[in-house]
């Protein structure tokens, strides 16, 4: 990831650790993250949170250097404003509305009385609390609580967005919104970092995985890019088919292919390459050739789930 | 401090003026702020209800000034102490427990100006309460022993203004005190108590460690000094123009150690 990035345009950890007193929560982290989406995955415990923190200056690492688009965590004047964090805390300042919080952290910010009004009502509007907005906060259902802590991540209009599980809690129309303003925010050039131990959730959205284990990183990427580098597992491809018995005697002239078995579950044959390039331009070959009608040609194991399971699990089959 | 300091400040102030004076926290404020109006209300319903009137050696402006001056003593080393432990030692340990405190360390404003805006409005609503409270006692006191018109003469209200202005005082010292206390400490019971014995034994320290403490240098400057008698040993007067740089010199490094710990906070709150 960090080859082609340049470093005032990337959120840089440079031999990062942090400890808390003795129990580890990252060590010697090495990323360069770009512009785009990009997912922290990991269970819990592995560190997700940890790295959030610390890019956005909550905590401090116990060695190493981390720049924000150039900038220090520890210099909250120049990192405040590009950065909006929306914390897994699922706690507020007691007694505000969803408005009177938003507006009045705007003033802390430096915004004058019209602008902090102004922005309020566009953040409001952007996640769909307008109208509860002058509810108090205590009184809202989890899915509300965390729109209003999407919308005050948003209000000032930060170049970086972190949010920690920003989906918990959101139910399924409200999920595709926020997902759809996340791409929007990408697409704009803003760094939007997401954690979640959702992976499915991740692959939908993610330019590119970080993904995490016991505070370690041990893969960082695109999902294609980190699952094509892993050579000790080939890759599983799935071909829906109507003669799927008949495609099996014939992909194993192919050299690449190691595996391959019909998956009646799934209705279609199961292969395993080590090259999936070459298997795919044979397998227009074979297609024509015999006759074979094709419904679905898909990588089965190209996802973050199984890459996952791959890095951390022990290799398992993803079948 | 530049514009923007200022305006961040103000932005400060506008939140936690509100949180301090309608949230729930500001119900022990406001109990506390009561305490010596409820204890001046009860020696005039005691005295009207025992005597005729107020006892003979309280009668008249001077009895009201006396009696003041016991009062006072109370207030200042009573009701504005716990007070102002209350405000000012949640100023940061009551957000961390709220585990609300990010929603500051999120935004663009220096850890420094920070503490200034929340140490302004906490001491804004300390003034308010515990200055107002004083007020009130010092002019019912003077309404019930004196006489109405003797509550409002120039004179009498002159003193008021003054008493007024050590509790206002007061309230810069204690406040930065018990600031620092609850950024430095988790634990909030045992230094309130601590510095509340040391404060109270004050008159009995040496000379060179009652200058270590907020009231030796209030006693210096309350108006009238406390007659002979049980009161007069916890006085040991001292000029003013010790005791105000004394205290502001006093806050000033106190509210400097404060910035400095600030700077190093981090945000834990699991492990509280």
């Amino acid at each position: 990831m960090d080859a082609k990035v340049q470093h005032d345009d990337a959120i840089v950890f440079d031999n990062v650790s942090k400890f808390y007193g003795e129990v580890l929560g990252v060590n010697r982290v090495h990323l360069a993250v770009p512009p785009g989406i990009t997912s922290l995955v990991g269970p819990n415990g592995s560190g997700k949170t940890t790295l959030m923190n610390l890019m956005t200056g909550l905590l401090r690492p116990s060695q190493g250097t981390i720049r924000v688009l150039g900038v220090a965590p520890d210099d909250p004047e120049r990192l405040g404003p590009i950065v909006g964090y929306c914390t897994q805390f699922d706690s507020f300042p007691r007694g505000f509305t969803g408005r009177e919080l938003l507006y009045g952290y705007l003033r802390v910010h430096g915004f004058d009385a019209q602008a902090a009004a102004q922005r309020t009502d566009l953040a409001l509007e952007r996640v769909g609390m307008t109208e509860p907005s002058r509810r108090r906060i205590a009184g809202y259902s989890k899915g509300m609580r965390q729109r209003i802590k999407l919308a005050q991540a948003l209000a000032h209009d930060p170049r970086v967005l972190v949010l920690d599980e920003p989906l918990n809690g959101l139910d399924p129309m409200a999920r595709a919104e926020v997902i759809a303003l996340f791409r929007d925010l990408a697409a704009q050039g803003r760094h939007v970092i997401i954690s979640s131990h959702i992976l499915h959730e991740v692959d939908l959205i993610s330019d590119q995985v970080v993904l995490l284990h016991e505070g370690y990183v041990v893969a960082e990427g695109t999902i294609r890019n980190v699952r094509s580098e892993m050579e000790k597992h080939p890759l599983q491809i799935l071909i829906r088919c109507d003669r799927p018995a008949a495609l099996a005697s014939r992909v194993f002239e192919v050299d690449s292919v190691v595996e391959a078995r019909i998956d009646e579950e799934r209705g279609g044959l199961l292969v395993k390459t080590k090259d999936a390039e070459r298997f795919y331009l044979a397998l227009n070959h074979i297609v024509l050739e015999n006759g074979v009608k094709v419904e679905a040609v898909a990588p089965a194991d190209e996802d973050v789930d199984a890459v996952y399971e791959y890095l951390i699990g022990g290799g398992g089959d993803k079948t | 401090m530049n514009a923007l300091h200022l305006a961040q400040v103000r932005g400060v102030l506008r939140l936690e003026l509100r949180k301090g004076l309608l949230g729930r926290r500001a119900l022990p404020v406001y109990l506390i702020g009561l305490l010596p109006l409820v204890a001046t209300f009860f020696f005039i319903l005691v005295s009207t209800l025992v005597g005729s009137g107020p006892p003979q050696e309280f009668g008249g402006a001077g009895g009201a000034h006396l009696f003041f001056i016991a009062q006072f003593q109370f207030i200042l080393r009573f009701v504005l102490y716990v007070g102002c432990v209350w405000i000012f030692m949640n100023l940061f340990r009551g957000e961390v427990i709220d585990r609300s405190l990010h929603y500051y360390f999120l935004t663009p404003i220096r850890r420094e100006v920070l503490v200034a805006g929340k140490y302004l409005a906490a001491w804004t609503t300390a003034s308010a309460v515990f200055g107002g409270s004083t007020a009130l006692c010092y002019v019912v006191v003077h309404a019930y022993l004196g006489g109405a018109s003797s509550a409002l003469s120039p004179p009498v209200l002159a003193v008021l203004f003054q008493y007024v202005g050590v509790v206002l005082l007061g309230c810069l010292g204690y406040g930065a005190v018990f600031l620092v206390v609850g950024l430095f400490l988790r634990s909030l019971i045992v230094p309130a108590l601590v510095i509340f014995a040391w404060e109270s034994l004050n008159t009995f320290l040496p000379a060179f460690l009652k200058k270590i403490s907020v009231v030796f240098y209030l006693q210096g400057l309350i108006p009238l000094p406390p007659p002979d008698g049980p009161v007069s040993i916890l006085a040991e007067p001292v000029s003013v123009w010790i005791a105000l740089p004394g205290i502001l010199l006093f806050t000033a490094l106190t509210l400097v150690a404060a910035g400095w710990r600030i700077r190093h906070v981090e945000i834990a709150y699991g492990a509280d």
